[in-house]
């Protein structure tokens, strides 16, 4: 139980995706600009990455890896994300209208996102377990969504703020990012000692 | 006119057939099937090489925390709790020069793997830090010589004599328990430590079989 | 002339990294140090080159309905070749750079290229296209990782500047240190812009 705290803390905190690890920056930087557009690209995002990690993770020890092509990695988990992505579109549209409407127009987005193969491709790298997986997927989700969050607040705020002309847009935003991060980088040790 | 008119339609009708269903599965079919081909056809050429550097990789790393000797190393995977750990035994004419092996905990950032070599006496000869996601700078230095040379020597005979970390102002536990964190990384030296003693309780639990291996 | 203009817009007037902001996420992620700037700019280069010839090649034969899936195909497969020759031959920088290396696959600058201009254009102006934003990707990527490692780390590929007085400001080198970086380096492009115009 332990092990499987420490890896969902250690996805959402330490190893933020966003801000340490450095995986997603570009829907980041284009999709924070609203808490509400925010919170709607997180949970699709959450919502994807659950199931590449079921998907991709049961393809490469099932197929790939017994059958001895386990170079073929990265070319069938790309693949596998963009159809999922597809797949999850059109059920959505099916069942869940309202839901659909909510995340919709944030699923095409997410296919390039790399968070999605990076989660994918760590589960592999970290040998993780199918369990431990998916609890890794969730932490990372999250971590993002929080990531975007934040960030969505601060820049809601940013846009009545006095910033140097050179600075407006993308460079002040970056440099905010930043100094998340640093915060980001101060409370995690403090979840790790008190974990132990 | 018409044939103006025939000829555009002729167009129309090509530019629909190259989007029909059964040639866009074509395409997409044949793209995998030649990009698979590549790959595979790079991965048996590539396959040796990559094989031997990480060999060579994992060789020098173990005459590192070893003695110098001039002989074989053999590999053996033993069960330890729930996963496979190897333990590479080191030879000079038929006399084991020592057994290296690998252990990671979780540090500050993520999984500290270090590999402990051990002389048949049980103590330690050297350590290396081969995997870590710590702070550039602090924790990171778990890397240098000055924190990794303290290991050199140390025994542990059963798993409640283990290392013990020290922050700099705390009580020693004894000169051959104790070890000096760095300064401003409290949690990487621990989980490094920690890897350490992991490997040694491994060791003592197998020493026999080890030692007696062919 | 033209064919000159073709390399020199992915280096100035349209950098990938400073001025479209596009590959940010190994922009930001490797440029701890100018050396595994050099070396992931040089793998990007690698697929961006590939994937631009043969999709150049072939853009004829490609239906439009499913090209997309096509590009990713043949980009990931360039991807995964240059991930084998790394791990065979430059085992410390495949080792440094990790889980970028597989990434480069969703790396918006080569699927952006081989949509926006592969798709459309000779091989030749192709070719050149991919060495001008290839070009352009590595001296960001060189210019970001050697100002880091020059404030972070006293060092410049891997040659220490200063003297036993320099203390790093470390925070360079950590994540944060890769944001603001690449934020102030943004607001000055954007000030010596404001001035020319």
């Amino acid at each position: 139980m332990a092990e499987y705290i420490f890896i969902l803390v250690s996805a959402i905190f330490v190893n933020n995706f966003v801000l340490a690890r450095f995986l997603g920056i570009c829907p980041f930087l284009g999709v924070s600009k609203k808490t509400e557009t925010a919170l709607g690209m997180g949970a699709a995002v959450i919502f994807v990455m659950f199931f590449a990690s079921l998907a991709t993770h049961s393809l490469y020890n099932y197929v790939l890896e017994p059958y001895g092509v386990s170079y073929l990695r990265t070319i069938v988990f790309i693949l596998v994300i963009a159809s999922l992505v597809q797949i999850i579109e059109t059920i959505l549209k099916k069942i869940s209208p309202v839901l659909y409407n909510a995340l919709g127009i944030y699923l095409p987005l997410i296919t390039t996102n790399c968070a999605i193969l990076g989660v994918a491709i760590l589960n592999i790298d970290l040998k993780y377990s199918l369990l431990k997986s998916l609890v890794f997927a969730i932490g990372s989700g999250i971590g993002f969504t929080i990531a975007l969050l934040l960030m969505s607040g601060i820049r809601e705020r940013l846009d009545t703020a006095d910033v140097p002309e050179s600075f407006k847009g993308v460079p002040i935003a970056l440099v905010t990012a930043g100094l998340l991060s640093v915060s980001f980088l101060g409370f995690s040790g403090l979840f790790v000692s008190f974990i132990k | 006119m018409t044939e103006v008119l025939q000829t555009e339609d002729k167009k129309a009708k090509m530019i629909m057939d190259k989007e029909s269903l059964p040639i866009l599965l074509l395409v997409l079919t044949l793209t995998c099937v030649i990009g698979a081909g590549g790959l595979s056809l790079t991965y048996n050429t590539t396959k040796d090489t990559i094989n031997a550097t990480v060999l060579r990789e994992q060789n020098e790393t173990i005459k590192k925390v070893l003695p110098e000797f001039k002989g074989e190393i053999t590999t053996r995977m033993i069960p330890v709790a729930d996963q496979e750990i190897p333990f590479f035994i080191a030879r000079e004419k038929n006399e084991i020069v020592g057994i290296a092996t690998i252990a990671s905990e979780n540090g500050y950032g993520g999984p500290v793997k270090v590999m402990v070599g051990i002389l048949p006496d049980s103590s330690i000869y050297g350590v290396e830090l081969l995997q870590h996601q710590e702070t550039p700078g602090l924790g990171a230095k778990a890397a240098g010589e000055d924190f990794r040379s303290q290991f050199k020597g140390k025994v542990c005979r059963s798993p409640n004599e283990t290392l013990i970390v020290r922050k700099a102002g705390e009580k020693a536990h004894g000169p051959e328990r104790s070890v000096n964190a760095i300064t401003a990384a409290t949690i990487t030296s621990a989980a490094f430590t920690d890897a350490v003693n992991k490997a040694l309780v491994s060791f003592q639990a197998h020493k026999e079989k080890l030692l007696s291996a062919k | 002339m033209n064919k000159f203009i073709l390399i020199t817009k992915g280096i100035i007037k349209e950098n990938p990294v400073f001025r479209l902001l596009l590959g940010l996420c190994p922009t930001l992620a490797v440029t701890t140090e100018a050396r595994n700037g050099l070396g992931m700019g040089l793998a990007t280069a690698a697929v961006l080159l590939c994937s631009n010839i043969v999709i150049a090649s072939f853009k004829n034969f490609i239906p439009n309905k499913v090209r997309i899936p096509v590009f990713i195909v043949v980009i990931a497969t360039f991807v995964t070749i240059v991930e084998m020759l790394l791990h065979a031959y430059f085992f410390q920088l495949y080792k440094v750079l990790g889980l970028f290396i597989p990434l480069i696959v969703v790396n918006c600058i080569i699927l952006g290229r081989a949509e926006a201009f592969a798709s459309k254009n000779t091989i030749i102006d192709s070719i050149l296209d991919a060495i001008g934003m290839g070009l352009g990707f590595t001296l960001s990527l060189i210019l970001l990782g050697a100002v880091r490692e020059i404030l972070g780390n006293g060092t410049c590929f891997g040659f220490t500047l200063f003297g036993d007085g320099y203390v790093p400001f470390i925070i360079m080198i950590l994540p944060p240190g890769a944001f603001i970086a690449l934020g102030i380096m943004l607001a000055i492009i954007n000030k010596v812009q404001g001035a020319h115009s």
